[in-house]
């Protein structure tokens, strides 16, 4: 998030991102208190450890494959998904997004929110985000 | 590896691996009573000691479906609770958890109170007698009959109306419309039979009249099931598939019960037929606890940091 709000995220990277935080009301509280800080203070505010830590994942994020493409983000998540709507449900909810994988979290987030309601699935999208696209990639 | 350090992972994996959830346990528990039920009525048939089958569903078998039905109330208010205000499944599980109320109201009522048992606690009271437990045996069914099927139509309404939303609502297929005419055909049959038995005099109870929309109830809640069932067939196997599906089974089994007291008392079902009368509510309240259960399993799997299995 930080190499986000410095413009240093690739693009792909940065889409992806701003689709999660279009989705995730946790993560937007924390984007908007990092961007609101100077870059700085966003160093500074960190543990040591904590700081030492980031700088080993933003490296781990640098040298990862890049990332996967769409048909096979949406096989992953569709997979993610499918032990709670359905295989079915799953392939056809991922079929009804547009092909640049824009509107990825926001079209499955509703269809789970109507069947989980939004707090279980606001958890269940923040963790398919974390093992597909982040943990995934 | 120290002992104990051995001790907490094997802990960690029991917890991990083997941890049944509440639907292996409502399963597995009506499993071991439908076992028991049957070899009481196996050992009545060799014996010809009906106690056998009297003690069995006096005591064990009343129990179990008062702990089903409590089950049923417990994980419909919780699932409720996981639903915000305004979201549409939450007013569904709302009127679902007091259908589930009255269940357990009439469980108690023609399970508990209107029996002459020693689980019994008003048999000793100065004011019980036989009158007395009939007529809490009659409002404890019109409790579990037609007004707790009232507002589990309208809660599994509420579901269905979810699934169109979602795209996902499944079509009635021949069978299903050739089904739903058998068993409408079977309602009209009775009206008329009714209507017969009014004209020539016949003058029903308060207990009896509360009790006829029950049939007419029956057959929309059957409609419902079927919807779910190809609905859940549409979006595939999942834990929201199978709440919804033990709703379907347990409306089926209640039909299947119905339809079975019906034909005993016009002589259509020959003896030990009629015994799957008293076998086919243990399941038929099992499958109503279970679909909460799974609902709240499958919620509480989207927070887990481990997807489920399905």
């Amino acid at each position: 998030m930080i190499r986000y709000i410095d413009g240093q995220l690739p693009a792909g990277a940065r889409r992806r991102l701003e689709a999660h935080l279009i989705a995730c009301e946790l993560c937007w509280c924390k984007y908007v208190q990092l961007a609101s800080a100077p870059a700085d203070v966003r160093m500074d505010s960190e543990e040591p450890g904590m700081l030492a830590k980031l700088r080993g994942a933003i490296r781990r994020w640098e040298s990862a494959p890049p990332f996967p493409s769409n048909a096979a983000l949406k096989h992953r998540i569709a997979g993610e998904i499918e032990p709670y709507l359905g295989p079915r449900a799953a392939t056809s909810i991922l079929g009804r997004v547009s092909d640049s994988g824009d509107d990825l979290l926001s079209t499955v987030e509703p269809v789970l929110a109507l069947f989980l309601g939004s707090r279980a699935a606001s958890k269940l999208v923040n963790r398919v985000v974390e093992s597909v696209l982040v943990r995934g990639a | 590896m120290p002992r104990t350090s051995t001790v907490a992972e094997g802990r960690r994996w029991l917890r991990a691996e083997w941890s049944p959830g509440c639907s292996s346990l409502i399963l597995l528990g009506t499993a071991l009573y439908l076992g028991a039920g049957l070899a009481a009525f196996v050992a009545y048939r060799v014996s010809g000691d009906s106690s056998w089958i009297e003690a069995f569903f006096h005591i064990p078998g009343a129990l179990m479906m008062v702990c089903l039905a409590c089950m049923q109330l417990g994980f419909s208010i919780v699932v409720c609770r996981q639903f915000g205000a305004g979201e549409p499944l939450r007013i569904a599980w709302q009127l679902i958890a007091g259908a589930a109320a009255l269940e357990l109201a009439s469980t108690l009522a023609i399970q508990i109170f209107a029996v002459d048992s020693s689980l019994n606690p008003l048999h000793r009271a100065s004011w019980w007698s036989q009158s007395a437990a009939q007529r809490i045996r009659e409002a404890g069914l019109i409790a579990g009959g037609p007004l707790r099927f009232v507002l589990l139509a309208a809660g599994l309404y509420g579901a269905l109306r979810v699934y169109r939303r979602s795209g996902f609502l499944g079509n009635l297929r021949v069978t299903d419309r050739v089904l739903l005419a058998l068993i409408g055909i079977y309602v009209l049959w009775e009206a008329i039979d009714l209507g017969i038995a009014l004209g020539r005099g016949k003058h029903p109870g308060w207990a009896e009249i509360a009790g006829w929309p029950v049939d007419p109830l029956l057959w929309v809640l059957l409609l419902e099931a079927i919807l779910l069932y190809r609905s859940v067939q549409r979006m595939g196997a999942s834990w929201i598939g199978r709440c919804w599906i033990s709703f379907a089974v347990g409306i089926a089994l209640v039909s299947l019960g119905d339809i079975v007291i019906w034909a005993s008392a016009y002589g259509y079902l020959p003896w030990p037929w009629t015994a799957l009368e008293w076998y086919v509510w243990l399941p038929a309240a099992a499958a109503f606890a279970l679909a909460p259960a799974y609902q709240l399993e499958a919620i509480q799997h989207a927070g887990s940091p481990t997807p489920p299995r399905v």
